[in-house]
C-alpha cells in the first residue's frame, strides 16, 4: 500500500516535466535497479540502466554481430594473443571531455580491482597491467592465453571517465560515488533515481553517436510488479511499454485498450529451477532427478508463462553448441517415485524449500504446481517467497540458499561460455546466477578446456558433452527459453531482440517515436 | 445457607436480566451472531467447505479465474482453487491472530494496570511511562520491522502485535483501578488486614472485568484488520496457507476483470471486523461502561 502511494506521488511530481520533453517512454520494471556502477552490474535491470548510461568499445546488433561504438575499428593479432582498438576521434564523455585510451585502461583495471559484475568474464584471460594505452587513440589488450570468446565479452566492458572517477575515488575506488552518479559516454544522462520507486534518464543531445529520427528524449522506469498498477498506468495513458514479466491477463487487457501491440521474440534467456547441490535433500542426485520428473513442463509453458521448450541447460539459440542428443526432461511422476526409491530418502518424508520472487504471480503459480506434485511423492514443502534483493543476498551463502530457486538467466556476451562459466564453474559460486552451488572439478575442467581453445568445433564437442553431463546430474532444471513479450505503444518502434546479450535490447538510442 | 441461596438467586436473575437486555439490542445480537458463526465456520472448516483440499497447494489450471457460481460461491483464483473454501479457512488465521494477541496482551495489560493504579508512586510512574512510550509506537510499523528482521511468519506478527497491544489495556485498567481504590469497601478490606493479593485480585479485579471485556471485543476487530494489512503487504502466512489478507493482495493483481478474487475475501474481513465491533458496542451498552475505546 505504501509502495503504491509512493508511486502515485512520484508520478504526480513528474507530470510537469512531461510538457518539456517531447518523446517520453515510461516502462515498468519488476525489480529495483540494484546498482548503476558498470563494474558491479549483474541482473537485467542493472544492465538495462548501464547500456543507456554508458558506452563500451563495441556493441552488438540484432544479428549478434559486433559493431563499433567507442572504438571505430579493431585489429586482432595473427596469433590471437592481442587485440588493438582504435577509438573514435570524436568520441567524448557526457561532460564533453574526449574518450581516451587511458580511460579504457582505468575502466578495465577498476573492474578487476572490484572483481564483481562482469569481472569474471576476463578472469584468467586478461591480467591486470596487460591493457596498454599506445597513445591517446589506441589501446591494446594482451591476452594471457588464447580465449576464443574474448571479443564477445568486450561489449560488457563499459568505459568510465577516468579523470572524474579518480577525483571521487575516496577509499572505495569510487564505488559509493558511481553507485549513484554516472561518468560515462552513453546516449542518456541520469536525471533522477529513487531506489525503490523509479529511475528517469534524459537524452544527451550532444551524444557523439548521434540519433535517428524521432529519438526518445526521456525514459522513465517505474518499479512495480503489481499487475493492477501496470494496467492502471496503461489505462491512464502514462505507460508506454510493459516489462517482459507481466501476466497473460495483463497483456490481453492492454491489447484490448487499443493503444498497445504485443512484441514477442524468442530469446536465449533461460528459465531454470536451480537446485542447491550442497544442501539436503537436493545434494542427492536421485532427489534432483525426482524433482525434474515432478515438473509439469507443458502446463508451465502453455498456461502459466509462454516460452520455448529447452532440452538442455543451453538455449537452442546457440545452435552450433547445442546438444540435440540430450533427452528433454519430462513430466513423469512414476519415474520420479522410482528415483526417490533409489535415494537415501526412500520411505521417509523429504523436507524441501521452494523459493521464488515474492509478489510475482506466475512464479507463485509454478511454485504451487511444484508443491502439489512434490507432495504427492512424499515431499514436505515449505514455500519461501522472498523479495529479489533478499534473494541476491541469500544466494551468497550456501546454507541460506533454498533447495529450489526460480531463476532467469540470459547470456551477457554471445558465447556459450557466458551460460556455463557464471552458472556452473565452482569459481563463480556465491551469486544468484549460481544458486546450484556446483563444486565439480570435472565440470570446471571442461569449462576451462573450452575457454582455452580457439577452435569452434573443438568447443562444440566439449560443450555438448558438458550439457549431457549436467543433464545427467540434473543440476539446473531447464523449464523454458523465455519468449520475451512486451506490450508496447503503437507509436514506439525500434525494439529488436539482441539475443545473446542481457538487456542490450533496452538501449533506447535505437528506438524511435513515430507519431 | 439462606444467604448463599439469596446471592445465587440474585446472580441468576442478574444474568437473566443481562441476557434479556442484550437480546433487545439488535446490533449487539447481529454482532454476536457474526462472531459465533465465524468461530464455528473456522473450527469446523474441514467439514463445511465444499473443496477442503483447496486449502493446500492444489492446482487446476483448467478452472482458473472462474466467476462466482453455484459450484464456486466466491469464484476461483489464479490456480483454480475455490475462493469460498479458502476464505473459510482464512478465518482460522484471522481468528487465531486475534486470539493469540489478546490472550497475551489482555492479562499482561490488566495486571500491570491494576498494580499501577493500586500502588501508585514509583510503581505507577515506571509502568505508566513505559505504557506511554509503547503507545507512541504504531503496532503496524513494529510488526513490519519484526517481519523484516526475523522471518515474516504469522507467529512473529502475533508476538510483535502482542508486545504493544497490552498498553491499551494497562491504561484502561489503570484508570478504573484509580476510581475503585478510593471506594469504602477497599478501605474496609485494608483495615481488616486483607492481603494485597486479595485486594488486587478479589476486590478490584472483578470491577475491571466489564470494561476489559468490552475493550477486548472491540480490539479483536482491530487486530484482525492489522493482520489483514500485514498479509496484504506480504508479511503474513506463507503460501499455500489460505489467509484473507493474502487473498485480497493476490486478487488485486487481477482487478478489475476478476473482481471476485479480491472483493469477496475483503468483504469477509469487513464483516468479521464489523461483527466484533457490534458485539463490543453491545457489551458496552450492557455493562454501561463509558470511555472504552
Amino acid at each position: 500500500m505504501l509502495k503504491r502511494l509512493l508511486l502515485t506521488s512520484s508520478a504526480a511530481l513528474m507530470l510537469p516535466f512531461a510538457a518539456a520533453a517531447q518523446n517520453v517512454v515510461t516502462m515498468n520494471t519488476v525489480q529495483i535497479f540494484g546498482t548503476i556502477d558498470p563494474a558491479k552490474i549483474s541482473d537485467y535491470t542493472d544492465y538495462m540502466a548501464a547500456v543507456n548510461l554508458y558506452d563500451g568499445l563495441v556493441t552488438v546488433d540484432s544479428e549478434g554481430n559486433l559493431v563499433p561504438q567507442l572504438a571505430e575499428s579493431w585489429v586482432v593479432a595473427d596469433d590471437a594473443s592481442s587485440v588493438t582498438f582504435t577509438l573514435r576521434a570524436d568520441a567524448h564523455f557526457s561532460d564533453g571531455s574526449p574518450v581516451e585510451a587511458k580511460d579504457v585502461v582505468y575502466s578495465f583495471e577498476r573492474l578487476l580491482r572490484i572483481n564483481q559484475g562482469p569481472a569474471n568474464l576476463f578472469d584468467g584471460v586478461v591480467e591486470s597491467g596487460n591493457v596498454l594505452a599506445n597513445d591517446d587513440g589506441t589501446v591494446t589488450f594482451n591476452l594471457s592465453r588464447p580465449f576464443a570468446p574474448f571479443m564477445a565479452t568486450v561489449p560488457a566492458l563499459m568505459i568510465v571517465n577516468s579523470d572524474v572517477v579518480a577525483e571521487h575515488a575516496g577509499d572505495d575506488d569510487a564505488q559509493a560515488w558511481l553507485g549513484e552518479n554516472v561518468a560515462g559516454a552513453g546516449a542518456y544522462l541520469l536525471q533522477s533515481w529513487d531506489r525503490g520507486a523509479q529511475m528517469t534518464i534524459t537524452r544527451d543531445a550532444g551524444y557523439y553517436g548521434g540519433f535517428g529520427d524521432g529519438p526518445i528524449d526521456e525514459v522513465r522506469w517505474v518499479i512495480t510488479n503489481d499487475e493492477a498498477t501496470v494496467r492502471a498506468m496503461a489505462a491512464s495513458g502514462e505507460l508506454t511499454m510493459t516489462s517482459q514479466y507481466q501476466s497473460p491477463e495483463t497483456y490481453k487487457a492492454l491489447v484490448d485498450m487499443g493503444r498497445f501491440r504485443i512484441e514477442s521474440r524468442p530469446t536465449s534467456t533461460a528459465f531454470y529451477l536451480k537446485l542447491n547441490t550442497q544442501a539436503e535433500p537436493t545434494d542427492d542426485v536421485h532427489i534432483r532427478r525426482a524433482i525434474a520428473y515432478a515438473t509439469d513442463y507443458d502446463t508451465i509453458r502453455d498456461v502459466i508463462l509462454p516460452g520455448e521448450q529447452m532440452t538442455t541447460v543451453l538455449p537452442q539459440g546457440f545452435a552450433a553448441f547445442w546438444n540435440p542428443d540430450v533427452e528433454a526432461p519430462r513430466y513423469d511422476l512414476a519415474a520420479a517415485a522410482d528415483e526417490i526409491a533409489q535415494s537415501s530418502w526412500a520411505g521417509q518424508p523429504i523436507p524441501i524449500t521452494l523459493s521464488y520472487v515474492a509478489g510475482t504471480a506466475f512464479e507463485e503459480e509454478i511454485s504451487l504446481l511444484m508443491q502439489a506434485n512434490l507432495e504427492s511423492l512424499g515431499f514436505v514443502v515449505t514455500q519461501d517467497p522472498e523479495p529479489w534483493n533478499r534473494i541476491t543476498e541469500i544466494a551468497s551463502s550456501v546454507e541460506q540458499t533454498p533447495n529450489v530457486n526460480q531463476i532467469f538467466y540470459g547470456p551477457t556476451y554471445p558465447s556459450p561460455d557466458s551460460m556455463f562459466f557464471p552458472q556452473f564453474d565452482s569459481a563463480a559460486s556465491g551469486t544468484w546466477i549460481s544458486m546450484d552451488w556446483l563444486q565439480d572439478p570435472e565440470v570446471d575442467a571442461m569449462i576451462a578446456a573450452a575457454r582455452a581453445t580457439g577452435d569452434v568445433d573443438e568447443q562444440a564437442v566439449i560443450y555438448k558433452d558438458l550439457q549431457a553431463l549436467l543433464a545427467d546430474r540434473m543440476v539446473s532444471i531447464p523449464l523454458m527459453a523465455q519468449t520475451q513479450q512486451h506490450a508496447m505503444d503503437n507509436c514506439l518502434t525500434g525494439f529488436v531482440a539482441v539475443p545473446p546479450m542481457m538487456s542490450f535490447e533496452f538501449d533506447f538510442s535505437r528506438y524511435a517515436w513515430t507519431c | 445457607m439462606s444467604d448463599l441461596d439469596l446471592s445465587e438467586q440474585a446472580a441468576l436473575s442478574n444474568a437473566w436480566q443481562n441476557w434479556y437486555r442484550f437480546s433487545r439490542n439488535p446490533t449487539a445480537v447481529i454482532g454476536a451472531i457474526i462472531v459465533v458463526v465465524a468461530v464455528l465456520l473456522a473450527v469446523f472448516a474441514p467439514y463445511i467447505v465444499p473443496y477442503p483440499a483447496d486449502a493446500g497447494a492444489v492446482v487446476d489450471f483448467q478452472h482458473r479465474h472462474l466467476p462466482p457460481s453455484w459450484e464456486h460461491w466466491f469464484g476461483t483464483d489464479n490456480t483454480g482453487r475455490d475462493n469460498f473454501s479458502r476464505a473459510i479457512y482464512g478465518l482460522r488465521v484471522s481468528l487465531a491472530l486475534a486470539g493469540v494477541v489478546l490472550v497475551i496482551a489482555v492479562p499482561v495489560g490488566t495486571v500491570l494496570g491494576i498494580l499501577a493504579g493500586y500502588f501508585g508512586g514509583w510503581t505507577e510512574i515506571v509502568i505508566m511511562r513505559l505504557t506511554d512510550i509503547a503507545l507512541a509506537i504504531p503496532p503496524l510499523v513494529v510488526a513490519l520491522a519484526v517481519a523484516a528482521v526475523l522471518e515474516p511468519t504469522l507467529l512473529n506478527s502475533m508476538l510483535a502485535l502482542a508486545s504493544l497491544w497490552w498498553t491499551w489495556h494497562a491504561r484502561l485498567v489503570y484508570s478504573v483501578t484509580r476510581q475503585v481504590r478510593a471506594q469504602e469497601y477497599i478501605e474496609a478490606a485494608e483495615t481488616l488486614g486483607a492481603s494485597k493479593l486479595h485486594i488486587l485480585f478479589r476486590e478490584i479485579l472483578p470491577n475491571v472485568i466489564s470494561p476489559v471485556a468490552v475493550k477486548t471485543s472491540l480490539d479483536a476487530g482491530f487486530v484482525i484488520l492489522i493482520g489483514a494489512a500485514l498479509s496484504y503487504l506480504g508479511l503474513g502466512v506463507r503460501p499455500p496457507t489460505p489467509d484473507l489478507g493474502t487473498m485480497v493482495a493476490n486478487g488485486a493483481n487481477f482487478l478489475p476483470d476478476f473482481w471476485w478474487e479480491s472483493m469477496l475475501p475483503a468483504t469477509v474481513i469487513l464483516v468479521l471486523a464489523l461483527g466484533f465491533n457490534l458485539l463490543g458496542d453491545g457489551l458496552r451498552d450492557l455493562f454501561d461502561v463509558e470511555d472504552v475505546r
